[in-house]
């Protein structure tokens, strides 16, 4: 999977399972998802991690769960890429 | 050093991710504010309101206004970063000036401290020229803006009693991500920390990201949290992750819950209080864990409770439930207006009854513990904050194709108990309800939306004719 098509995902995932009223248009990939962008609170923040275990088939450590990785569309994605290609079995 | 003896714990700091402050540094921190405060003519009996966010800088300067005796109004600030909804023009206005306080380092920390003229001010009544006292909001339900006024004195036998019943030490690193400008923040979690010698990691905004690394770099024995909180960190994070001690409060949480957070992080303790009352009641950590789960503790020392209005007609768990009333010797000394007029049936400055209404509906077992089921009006409370039916009703009914809508508690959500609206269609109109949520999104705060929206053609009324609030929940 492209970071294009995982970008594209993600935007669907929150304009259609989240609970934030928000439509595909209106989510930019360089947008912060809290309080200073898109307004992702803790319930928001909550769902659209396990919404992404689920979508992509990964599992975030408690560790990984960090502002770091999710600061935009843009970082999250690339951080599934990472996290895809480390579940690939060798 | 009058209230704080850092002295005793030279190991023990405060920090909020970034600036850290050893405690036994306040000495002379506070020596260096004496010079700064008085060049800022700022007197102890001359109130003004103070904005605090949870950081380092705002914390010692809120240590060093109850160190000599200032007194003042908290606040969140007014204007970025934090959010808020207060007007400064609407600011209470016999608040001479507003005291704000910059995140600089701390060799700086007076640079970063000070006085805004308060537009709003008019004068202050000669009585409140007092030193001592400390102000708060409360979210009265009935808009007209009110002050609690407390005594710094018998505020702190409180925080002392709480710091007691909570068995904090100087052992304990202690997470705080609720804000000190509410009483929780202030008088359950961080004042008693303090007092007990413990180090303190101050947080702005529950955000589970953040909160978990910074979990990481502090790594605390002991958090404060809402039980909304406590939801999402069982949602949220991956493994199990022991505390000495959780404390939680707010609305009541779910014996489920309780259940799940126990197993995964520990030992968790209730804790009731308020704006008014400080920290009434709290279960101890050394209690088994049945008698945590099923109240929130015995009343502090000295706190009496007693029951009125008991509810007959309920089910057999809810046996004995009435509205909560609390007789407590360190509570507050009355209501002000904003003008700092003596407001209301316990108003500043006039022999009260002794009795304090919580408002809360509750029941006392014959051990002396205290169970608090809900709030008695019409509000739930939701992400931690009062949602009034009324509000969500108000922005309901603007939208064109509703013409009457009623909003009731029933079941659970994510953000607290469940909230339904029942909406009767205007004529020639066919809403749907992802056009009235999206309405609702507009108008109101997340929290405040309803979880789920039913379009009925009518209203079940009371032989009075008022809507039947209670055949709604039924349906």
């Amino acid at each position: 999977m492209d970071k294009a098509s995982i970008i594209a995902k993600l935007k669907e995932i929150i304009a259609n399972e989240l609970d934030i009223n928000l439509t595909v248009e209106e989510i930019d990939e360089q947008t912060s998802l809290f309080e200073d962008g898109l307004g992702f609170d803790s319930i928001a923040t909550v769902e659209m991690i396990s919404l992404v275990e689920k979508h992509f088939d990964v599992q975030f450590e408690d560790s990984e769960l960090s502002p770091e990785y999710f600061g935009n569309l843009n970082i999250l994605s690339q951080f599934i890429i990472k996290k895809l290609e480390a579940e690939v079995p060798a | 050093m009058s209230r704080f003896n850092p002295d005793h714990f030279p190991q023990q700091h405060i920090t909020d991710g970034q600036v850290e402050l050893p405690l036994s540094h306040l000495p002379l921190l506070f020596e260096r504010l004496d010079q700064h405060f008085s060049q800022l003519d700022l007197s102890p009996s001359n109130p003004f309101i103070f904005e605090c966010l949870n950081s380092v800088p705002h914390a010692i300067v809120l240590l060093y206004l109850f160190d000599r005796g200032y007194s003042f109004l908290l606040l969140p600030p007014l204007s970025p970063p934090a959010s808020t909804e207060l007007d400064p023009a609407t600011l209470p206005t016999f608040f001479s000036a507003l005291l704000k306080v910059q995140e600089v380092p701390l060799e700086g920390l007076e640079s970063g401290i000070d006085r805004q003229p308060n537009p709003a001010f008019t004068g202050v009544p000669e009585v409140l020229q007092v030193p001592h006292r400390l102000y708060m909001r409360t979210s009265g339900s009935t808009g007209t803006p009110k002050l609690v006024v407390h005594h710094h004195d018998r505020f702190f036998e409180n925080v002392a009693a709480g710091q007691a019943r909570l068995d904090l030490t100087p052992s304990d690193r202690v997470a705080i991500p609720v804000p000190l400008f509410h009483m929780y923040g202030l008088g359950a979690a961080f004042l008693p920390s303090i007092l007990a010698g413990a180090s303190v990691d101050l947080q702005k905004g529950a955000n589970l990201l953040r909160y978990i690394q910074r979990e990481q770099k502090f790594d605390p024995t002991v958090a404060f949290m809402t039980p909304i909180f406590c939801e999402m960190l069982l949602k949220g994070r991956k493994s199990p992750r022991p505390y000495r001690m959780t404390v939680a409060a707010g609305d009541r949480m779910r014996s489920e819950t309780f259940d799940r957070y126990e197993a995964q992080f520990g030992c968790l303790v209730k804790l009731y209080g308020s704006t008014e009352m400080g920290i009434m009641a709290a279960a101890s950590p050394q209690d088994g864990v049945d008698l945590r789960s099923n109240s929130v503790g015995l009343p502090l020392p000295g706190i009496r409770f007693k029951l009125e209005h008991p509810q007959a007609d309920l089910a057999p768990d809810w046996e004995g439930l009435g509205e909560l009333w609390c007789h407590n010797p360190t509570g507050f000394e009355g209501y002000v207006d904003s003008q700092g007029q003596p407001w209301g049936d316990q108003a500043w400055g006039h022999q009260s009854t002794d009795w304090f209404r919580t408002k809360d509906f509750g029941q006392i077992y014959d051990s002396g513990r205290i169970s608090v089921v809900g709030r008695c009006d019409h509000s739930v409370n939701r992400d931690g904050l009062l949602v009034f039916f009324s509000d969500v009703e108000r922005a309901i009914d603007t939208c064109d194709s509703v013409e009457l809508s009623v909003v009731v508690a029933k079941g659970e959500s994510s953000r607290g108990k469940g909230l339904v609206a029942y909406c009767i269609p205007a004529k020639g109109f066919q809403p749907v309800e992802s056009e009235i949520r999206a309405h609702c999104f507009d108008r109101l705060p997340k929290r405040a939306v309803p979880d789920s929206i039913q379009i009925l053609k009518s209203l079940p009324l009371l032989p009075n004719g008022k809507v039947d609030r209670q055949a709604l929940v039924r349906l």
